[in-house]
């Protein structure tokens, strides 16, 4: 079966706005240094990495949000990262983002019912009452309803603002979603509660995932693959089964073990006597 | 003897006349030289504890009744003037924002001697040398450099750095720390969380661990507090809390943790009959103080 997605080769650099001068533009810093990632059909890819590693770039490229200077980027077969913006419009609807900050990814004055609806009409695909009904179907599918669909999203707490998000994305029926930490910054309940829908959603329709989080132990439970991104670039990439139990990469090790796991283990922090440590 | 014993601990807020309890008889103790943690999720009060403590806060909060002995004198009520002396210097906080604990018009140096000429009464000369011994002492491998540089220069990891030495510099009896390392990436808390028990073995400190992670509670803490809706709803040894939780909320924190080891036995969504029996003994409790 073909690749749902496959990018090969990406390079992206961007102005780094720390640097910016008063004459000239500022200089351009690297950011991802040829990337490869494939997805196939209805499956889940976690990309993983710590902050500045590249990975939430990487989402927002393969969304053709930003143009990488080289490289490709094949979407249900078409090359989305040389095609023109008209061209690729129409391949968006079938690729959709979450965000981490459900609050500010919500208009914050617009009903939530309202806020599900705008894709159907905007879309020309369902209006008035056909777009409310749609609009609920999908309210319920992410274990919402009608009354939550009468608030505005202030009105919602963290986890069901997240619903909502994932209930937008669904609306055009993707066949990618790539998901940007969307349980970061949620309680354990709540974030629980949020990798079960999609878990559930997985494996009811064949949606492709990417989910990008600095979580190994989240993607371990939700992804077949995962991808271990460090300075633009992907370190260690297979099942997730193989590279965690038997991570190749010393990169990868090191995360790992610096995850604290809900046993206790004293020799975990690795303290003993009065062993000094590297001055960073 | 007990360096920090909140007895029947209750804050309210109080907002256009109505007034919503926040913490509901939170009862802790912490033993010399021992961490404590304090877990809990979003809600819970955890945050309000570490505020009780120092006295900040937020202004439509206050305390309404219980105790708060610090080395057997009351917290509560204590003149401006001595809750300034113990607070920075027997009493030190670490806060989620490293960045936002430093001023960030100011040179580190100036924020580091500026406690250790107020607070241990040292000459400049004396307070410089030792600015760089604690710099030094959190592993910092360019302290000279450091100590000209500003807040934004630094990384996060190096900021929380900076605000540890703050915090021990005056050898305090009790730190709190109130998601010191949420901010910061995973490596990086590793050995965060590694220095703070490294200084406070070695310092001899008592630590107030407040924290959303059973997992940095498990490697870390000595005992641990599990707070819902207000108050306490277990306490003991870490280790016994992790092999034999006795409360179901407790039990099921543990099962919604994700587990890389384990994947089965992580996020396990937290059953709603546990909370809203939970919510049931906040109501009647609330009712039965307000009758």
């Amino acid at each position: 079966m073909p690749d749902l997605l496959s990018a090969t080769g990406l390079h992206l650099a961007l102005p780094d706005r720390t640097r910016t001068s008063l004459i000239g533009r500022a200089p351009l810093i690297e950011i991802l240094k040829g990337i490869d990632v494939s997805l196939a059909p209805g499956e889940a890819l976690g990309i993983v990495g710590e902050s500045g590693s590249g990975k939430s770039t990487l989402g927002r490229t393969l969304l053709r949000i930003y143009t990488p200077q080289q490289g490709c980027i094949v979407f249900d077969g078409v090359d989305i990262a040389n095609a023109s913006e008209t061209a690729i419009a129409s391949l968006r609807l079938r690729m959709q983002m979450i965000f981490q900050d459900s609050q500010s990814s919500l208009n914050p004055r617009q009903r939530i019912l309202d806020i599900l609806t705008a894709p159907f009409i905007a879309h020309g695909i369902a209006s008035g009452d056909r777009a409310r009904e749609r609009a609920i179907t999908l309210l319920e599918r992410v274990g919402l309803d009608t009354r939550h669909g009468q608030r505005y999203p202030h009105q919602l707490s963290g986890g069901q603002r997240q619903r909502i998000g994932i209930a937008r994305a669904l609306a055009m029926r993707p066949k990618l979603i790539i998901a940007d930490e969307i349980v970061s910054g949620l309680d354990v309940s709540v974030q629980a509660q949020i990798i079960a829908l999609l878990r559930s959603l997985r494996a009811e329709e064949n949606i492709g995932l990417i989910f990008i989080s600095h979580d190994l132990s989240v993607v371990r439970s939700i992804c077949d693959r995962v991808a271990v991104m460090r300075s633009g670039e992907i370190v260690e990439t297979g099942a997730c089964a193989d590279v965690f139990a038997t991570p190749q990469h010393a990169y990868t090790r090191a995360l790992l073990r610096a995850i604290p796991l809900p046993v206790v283990n004293p020799q975990w922090l690795q303290i003993d006597g009065s062993d000094p440590l590297p001055r960073t | 003897m007990t360096v920090l014993d909140i007895q029947d601990l209750h804050v309210a807020f109080t907002q256009r006349g109505r007034v919503t309890p926040v913490l509901r008889g939170v009862n802790l103790t912490i033993e010399p030289g021992r961490i404590c943690g304090l877990v809990g999720e979003s809600g819970g009060g955890k945050t309000m504890v570490g505020k009780a403590i120092t006295g900040i806060l937020p202004e439509d909060a206050r305390i309404t009744a219980g105790r708060i002995l610090f080395k057997g004198r009351n917290l509560i009520g204590l003149p401006e003037k001595e809750r300034r002396q113990l607070l920075g210097r027997s009493i030190a906080m670490i806060l989620q924002q490293p960045t936002t604990a430093l001023n960030p018009i100011l040179r580190i140096e100036t924020q580091i001697l500026e406690v250790l000429q107020r607070q241990m009464g040292l000459a400049h000369q004396a307070a410089r040398a030792r600015a760089l011994e604690l710099l030094d002492t959190v592993q910092i491998r360019a302290p000279e450099r450091v100590l000209r540089q500003y807040p934004h220069e630094l990384s996060g990891g190096m900021c929380q750095r900076v605000v540890i030495a703050i915090a021990f510099s005056c050898q305090p009896a009790l730190i709190i720390a109130d998601e010191p390392t949420t901010a910061l990436d995973v490596t990086v808390q590793f050995e965060i969380l590694r220095l703070i028990k490294i200084l406070q073995r070695d310092f001899g400190t008592a630590v107030l661990f407040i924290t959303h992670d059973l997992g940095v509670v498990a490697n870390l803490c000595d005992r641990v507090s599990v707070i819902f809706g207000g108050s306490i709803i277990e306490e003991g040894q870490t280790t016994d809390i992790f092999t034999a939780p006795k409360h179901p909320y407790t039990s099921a924190l543990m099962a919604a943790s994700p587990r890389h080891d384990q994947p089965e036995k992580g996020l396990h969504p937290v059953p709603a009959e546990i909370v809203s029996q939970l919510w049931r003994e906040i109501e009647e409790h609330d009712r039965a103080r307000s009758a």
